[in-house]
């Protein structure tokens, strides 16, 4: 067993864990956060996509050990005062969802991608979004909700 | 038992069956007197939830030499996999009936053998027994237009079922709804601009380009709205084809939809909400639709066969219509009129000829709640319960039109363009149209291109997992153009058809149809299903094997 401290969703949380658990598994079995999915056994589907320190990864890729002293952000940590983040916000307009096992990993890669590039075409955001599998959506609405997304932060940038 | 299901994710087919370790789980729940969790692996989830499809199609088409076709032979072999489950057999069959597609002919054959193998169990997959017709029928509208060296838009219009509004026979001996074929077809050309497309397709033949373009059509009808508990019984299937719907409006004038459905992510409690909201006048904001718990809604059929809508949507209607009639009753009591002079308009009844006389559904609600005086006799409460049973299925068809660019060299085939013109009848909630026809189409291009369960020689699945099953990503599909026509159904009040499974049942063949039409000019003629970069590669270095061969021994002209 080791010893961790990690922030996830701006909590602080310590546990001993065996090193040979998974992020994505400590999320969920540990702290009972629900809305990491696991959606295979390879590491293929991005339902388990979380940001480490800001950036996107497969929290089925990495071992809780290696998330000590990190920051964690899953879906459940994305809205501020009780308001939806615009991403979420997005999905929900634009349906880009439609039994939503998908959505939390499609939703944070997009954060990821969209602090990467602010300014998407269509074409990048389905490149940017590859690591992560739809059954339900045929990725159309995901992709204009990622671009409504886009839009509006550009309006807001433009705005201010 | 108790079965609480809400919002199970995507289920496609496979989630209607009870499979072994669910019940093992309730045996070993029942013996160890505690609960019993039971989670199912993606690898697991691959190896033992049934498959789809698995059929050896042989399609003969009879015609004359203008392209009308006379007749139609169907032989199938359909792999059972190593056990029967829930509608193991049934699939194959089921598709007997739309093997003749939007077409008119005279005669029909259709013959299947079903086999058991060593291999998992198949079993319904969205489009299920319609897909696979519609791939047979629309690959040998093409094979038979290459052969009258016509074009493939025009031997479609040419054997059309003119336009129709009731019960009409197909050559199967179904019965179809309504439908309006050709405008459908000519709205996919126009949006397509499938002249334009020859024309540039002739261009990159006569330039011997590498990426060569390839424009295929999809033209189907799927049965929908499963079913008519009759033809269930007919066809031996150990369940009634009903949907149940309880309405209750509450005391505080609020609505709650009890449905029997099951949504899987397709939207039931908006487009739910949404009938209740329209039939009574309300707001949907003020409507809950409560399901997925045997507790709360103990009598339904489930989500199978796009019947959600078509079947259930109907119930919630005519339970509302009874709701609606119930407190129009109470109204004319509460107004001191006669029932006959009531009028109800935007959720208010009023009496004929003094509209300043009325009062709201919502106070009707408050008021049969409350029973302090309602007409003599009547039960308190404003409840009402209605079991749909159609009377026929439901006919959505449509038109896909894809175009394909396919690179010679690589095999690689690509989709700039996708029209899809479907009627569904009049739409609900087109935003949910949408979607199921976004995800439908790319299950259908997903099994065009790229899925594939594939076995070793003693049975041994060897794509067991999402990295040897190609699942399609964002940059792996394209964006769709969309339209539709709304012919209404005769099968239910509404002409509701249903939507779930159009998408993928159009798309395959249009998708295999334009990756064999971007490459028959270079005599390829058949790729199966999944055409990959090397099945493609290998057809054309196959077909060109063939021309040179042809041109050495100088028969060419025989070929
Ligand atoms: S669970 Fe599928 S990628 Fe992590
Ligand atoms: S919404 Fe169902 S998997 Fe994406």
């Amino acid at each position: 067993m080791r010893r961790i401290g990690v922030t996830v969703d701006g909590v602080r949380y310590e546990h001993e864990v065996e090193p040979r658990l998974l992020l994505v598994h400590y999320l969920r079995e540990v702290l009972g956060i629900g809305g990491v999915h696991v959606g295979c056994d390879t590491s293929n589907c991005g339902a388990c996509t979380v940001l480490m320190d800001g950036e996107s990864v497969k929290s089925c890729t990495i071992l809780a050990v290696q998330a000590d002293n990190h920051e964690i952000t899953t879906v459940q940590g994305l809205a501020r005062d009780g308001e939806w983040h615009p991403v979420q916000r997005a999905f929900h307009e634009a349906h880009g969802l439609q039994c939503g096992y998908c959505t939390p990993g499609m939703i944070m890669a997009s954060v990821s991608l969209l602090k990467e590039n602010p300014d998407p075409s269509e074409e990048e955001i389905r490149e940017g979004l590859e690591g992560n599998l739809c059954r339900c959506t045929g990725y159309e609405n995901i992709v204009k909700a990622v671009r409504m997304a886009a839009e509006r932060s550009g309006e807001r940038a433009a705005a201010s | 038992m108790r079965v609480v299901a809400p919002d199970v994710g995507g289920g496609f087919g496979s989630k209607l069956n009870v499979y072994a370790e669910e019940a093992l789980a309730l045996a070993l729940a029942r013996r160890l007197d505690r609960p019993v969790k039971w989670v199912e692996e993606r690898s697991e989830n691959h190896l033992a939830t049934t498959h789809g499809r698995g059929q050896v199609q042989y399609i003969e088409l009879a015609a004359t030499a203008e392209g009308k076709i006379l007749g139609m032979k169907v032989k199938l072999v359909a792999d059972m996999g190593a056990y029967l489950q829930l509608l193991t057999p049934g699939i194959a069959i089921f598709g007997s009936f739309t093997y003749p597609g939007l077409y008119n002919f005279d005669a029909y054959s259709f013959e299947c053998v079903g086999v058991f193998t060593n291999l998992t169990p198949t079993d319904a997959y969205r489009g299920a027994g319609r897909s696979e017709a519609a791939y047979a029928h629309e690959r040998a509208m093409d094979a038979l237009a290459r052969e009258l060296e016509m074009d493939p838009a025009e031997l479609r219009l040419r054997n059309l079922i003119p336009p129709f509004t009731g019960p009409t026979a197909n050559p199967a001996g179904v019965m179809y709804d309504s439908g309006d074929y050709e405008a459908c077809m000519r709205k996919a050309l126009e949006l397509a601009d499938y002249e334009g497309l020859r024309a540039e397709q002739r261009r990159r033949r006569e330039s011997g380009s590498v990426r060569q373009l390839g424009i295929g059509i999809g033209n189907f009808t799927e049965s929908g709205g499963l079913s008519p508990s009759k033809v269930a019984a007919g066809v031996r299937l150990q369940s009634g084809g009903w949907e149940a719907a309880t309405v209750r409006m509450l005391a505080s004038g609020k609505v709650e939809v009890v449905t029997g459905t099951s949504p899987h992510g397709q939207g039931h409690e908006t487009a739910w909400a949404q009938i209740a909201a329209d039939s009574l006048g309300v707001s949907p904001d003020d409507v809950e639709v409560l399901h997925g718990d045997t507790a709360v809604a103990p009598l339904g059929r489930d989500t199978y066969g796009s019947r959600s809508l078509a079947v259930g949507g109907v119930a919630v209607h005519l339970a509302c219509g009874k709701v609606v009639e119930k407190a129009k009753k109470i109204a004319a009591h509460m107004l001191e009129a006669a029932e006959g002079d009531i009028e109800f308009a935007g959720g208010r009844f009023s009496v004929a000829g003094s509209p300043e006389r009325g009062v709201t559904i919502q106070e009707v609600a408050t008021a049969a709640s409350l029973a302090a005086d309602l007409p003599e006799g009547m039960e308190p409460g404003l409840h009402e319960s209605h079991v749909f049973d159609p009377p026929n299925f439901t006919w959505p068809y449509g038109t896909h039109i894809c175009v394909v660019e396919v690179d010679t060299e690589t095999g690689k085939v690509t989709i700039p363009k996708y029209v899809a013109v479907d009627d569904c009848g009049p739409v609900v909630h087109p935003a949910i149209v949408e979607g199921q026809l976004h995800g439908g189409i790319t299950q259908g291009i997903a099994q065009a291109l790229y899925e594939k369960a594939i076995y070793d020689e003693s049975g041994n699945l060897l794509t067991g997992t999402l990295v040897d099953y190609l699942i399609p990503g964002a940059p792996d599909v394209p964006s769709f153009i969309l339209d539709r026509t709304e012919v209404p159904s005769s099968t239910n009040p509404m002409g509701w058809k249903g939507i779930g499974e159009s998408g993928t049942i159009g798309s395959s063949p249009a998708v295999i149809n334009a990756v064999i039409d971007a490459l028959s000019h270079l005599g390829v003629r058949h790729i199966d299903m999944p055409a990959t970069p090397m099945r493609v590669w290998q057809a054309i270095q196959e077909a060109r094997g063939r021309e040179a061969g042809e041109r050495t021994s100088g028969h060419s002209a025989q070929s």
